[in-house]
């Protein structure tokens, strides 16, 4: 993997960074420490469901829905997602959280999104699907 | 790149088309939008706003590598968006409706993506 960045010098002109690995195949040192910037999401068992925390997008998503699936193929249909924890969600988080809500639906069940952060209460408001997915605050 | 960007406070980035690393992405715009005194919604509407044009890019499988572009000014961030190679990054209708109501968003068709998000009057 190559990553290139250009950002601004202390003198007006501009400095280019090529990060590469600095052996084939082999994971640079500097991009090492990147690996501490990605993405996070821990999923935790809960009274009724998970309790989240961390960020929930493209590359994390799939983790929630891996559980969320594990949960409903075990019968239990009711199911609270506590994301007080949660710091950022993206449309892929929200798709997953859509999804999971009509599955449950269909079996007379229901997803209920616990406390989301501001952030995260956003993201469901400019999406249009306040009305559609339950929210509650936290107990 | 034009010459006189480079002299400019812009950051260009080139990611390979990759989810983890929107995380990365999400960083640097935060930070650019914290120097410029943002307030909270704001840092989060733009982290949004970059994060969904990048996994939309990440989520076409013909392109390997995204170009981005966030050039800051006084009270604004203005980002550019596109594949390394050529073709503009396919935005769903989700997406669409997520960016035009966190950022001003250019629909231009110039095969690039372009928005802007700018400060809002608040306390950072």
């Amino acid at each position: 993997m190559t990553l290139v960045v250009s950002v601004p010098a202390g003198d007006g002109s501009a400095t280019t960074v090529t990060l590469a690995p600095a052996v084939p195949d082999g994971r640079p040192t500097s991009l090492a420490g990147m690996a501490d910037i990605g993405t996070q999401l821990d999923i935790a068992d809960g009274d009724r469901g998970f309790v989240l925390a961390g960020e929930i997008d493209a590359h994390t998503a799939p983790m929630l829905e891996k559980s969320l699936a594990e949960r409903l193929s075990s019968g239990s249909v009711h199911t609270d997602l506590d994301l007080r924890g949660v710091t950022f969600m993206d449309s892929s988080g929200l798709r997953v959280v859509v999804a999971a809500t009509e599955a449950l639906r269909a079996v007379d069940g229901d997803l209920t999104l616990v406390a989301p952060t501001s952030s995260v209460a956003k993201l469901i408001e400019v999406s249009g699907l306040s009305d559609h997915l339950s929210i509650a605050s936290a107990g | 790149m034009t010459a006189d960007r480079e002299t400019d406070e812009a950051v260009h980035i080139v990611l390979p088309a990759r989810t983890e690393l929107a995380a990365t992405l999400r960083v640097i715009a935060l930070s650019l939008g914290a120097d410029l005194g943002f307030t909270v919604d704001d840092l989060d509407d733009l982290r949004l706003a970059v994060n969904e044009v990048f996994i939309a890019a990440a989520s076409d499988a013909s392109h390997d590598r995204v170009a981005i572009s966030l050039r800051p000014d006084d009270s604004a961030i203005e980002v550019t968006a596109r594949f390394e190679s050529e073709g503009s990054i396919p935005l769903d209708d989700l997406a669409l409706t997520i960016l035009r109501s966190v950022v001003e968003l250019d629909e231009s068709d110039d095969g690039l993506t372009r928005f802007s998000k700018r400060a809002s009057r608040g306390t950072p």
